[in-house]
């Protein structure tokens, strides 16, 4: 019987996002609901909060950066969850073909990040993503 | 009576972080007296420092006098906090300000920093915390 829990919901759309960004799609779109809104917190090259409404806006940005992707990897450090609120620390490792800024083609950078989750009847609506700086590479 | 749940003791810990006069810093005993002797605290990089993992409540203080030099008024505000079991993630907004020039800011400057953290809390003390916190900028706070 599938786990329809917030938490299990939102691990579950972290899985399909790793496979999307190998097969170019974006399926875990699926787990959102269509007005849902991401936030991203400052980081040393976007120091503004950034906001996206909308499952086909954020489709529009998960194929214009991710279509390019040559690996991605993320590895999950902990998941805290209470009521609808969903939260989870991971490491996020990309690498692309093209050269993109701090990132040379072909090299994995790795990323600390955070996500904050909330989950109302079965559908994510809300994300907040904290990233740290690139903390390694490889080629 | 005293809710000592995993989730009141972290947010406890951070109104004591918050109760000092603004002309200084922080009051670390304060702070520290709901943690552990033996706590973990450890702080991914941020584009200004490296990563770091402290053990016990000295590395705090000899971290609070040196920002003490150059800072003050230092407040953390909770957006958000989740717990569960022994867990709990708080996102937040820190926010400082500077009392005399340094490299990157004049004296006067507010400076944010936008985080999350996660803690783990036993018998109602603060034993571990892991910090992901983005780049400090000049400026209030532009999200709640």
């Amino acid at each position: 019987m599938t786990d329809n829990s917030p938490k299990a919901i939102v691990l579950r759309m972290l899985d399909q996002a790793m496979l999307d960004t190998l097969h170019g799609t974006a399926k875990f779109l699926d787990s959102f609901t269509d007005s849902a809104v991401w936030e991203y917190a400052p980081t040393a090259g976007a120091p503004q909060w950034r906001r996206v409404q909308g499952k086909e806006a954020r489709r529009a940005a998960f194929h214009r950066v991710y279509d390019q992707a040559i690996d991605t990897t993320t590895t999950v450090h902990e998941v805290v969850a209470e009521g609808g609120s969903v939260a989870v620390a991971y490491t996020f490792g990309v690498s692309f073909a093209a050269d993109r800024p701090g990132l040379p083609a072909g090299v994995h950078g790795l990323f600390e990040c955070v996500n904050l989750f909330a989950v109302s009847d079965g559908l994510i609506v809300s994300e907040k993503q904290y990233t740290g700086p690139m903390l390694a590479e490889g080629g | 009576m005293t809710d000592n749940s995993p989730k009141a003791v972290v947010l406890r810990s951070i109104d004591l972080y918050n109760d000092h006069p603004p002309e200084v810093y922080l009051d670390v005993e304060k702070f520290l007296s709901l943690w552990s002797d033996d706590c973990v605290q450890e702080f991914a990089a941020t584009p200004q420092t490296p990563a770091r993992r402290t053990v016990g409540k000295q590395p705090t203080r000899d971290a609070v006098a040196a920002l003490s030099t150059w800072m003050r008024a230092s407040h953390t505000t909770v957006h958000e906090a989740v717990a569960e079991g022994d867990r709990v993630a708080v996102r937040y907004t820190w926010t400082g300000v500077v009392t005399r020039d340094v490299p990157g800011y004049h004296a006067g400057t507010v400076v944010r920093a936008d985080g999350t953290g996660f803690y783990t809390v036993r018998d109602g003390l603060i034993v571990e915390m892991v910090d992901v916190m983005g780049p400090m900028l000049a400026g209030e706070a532009d999200k709640q």
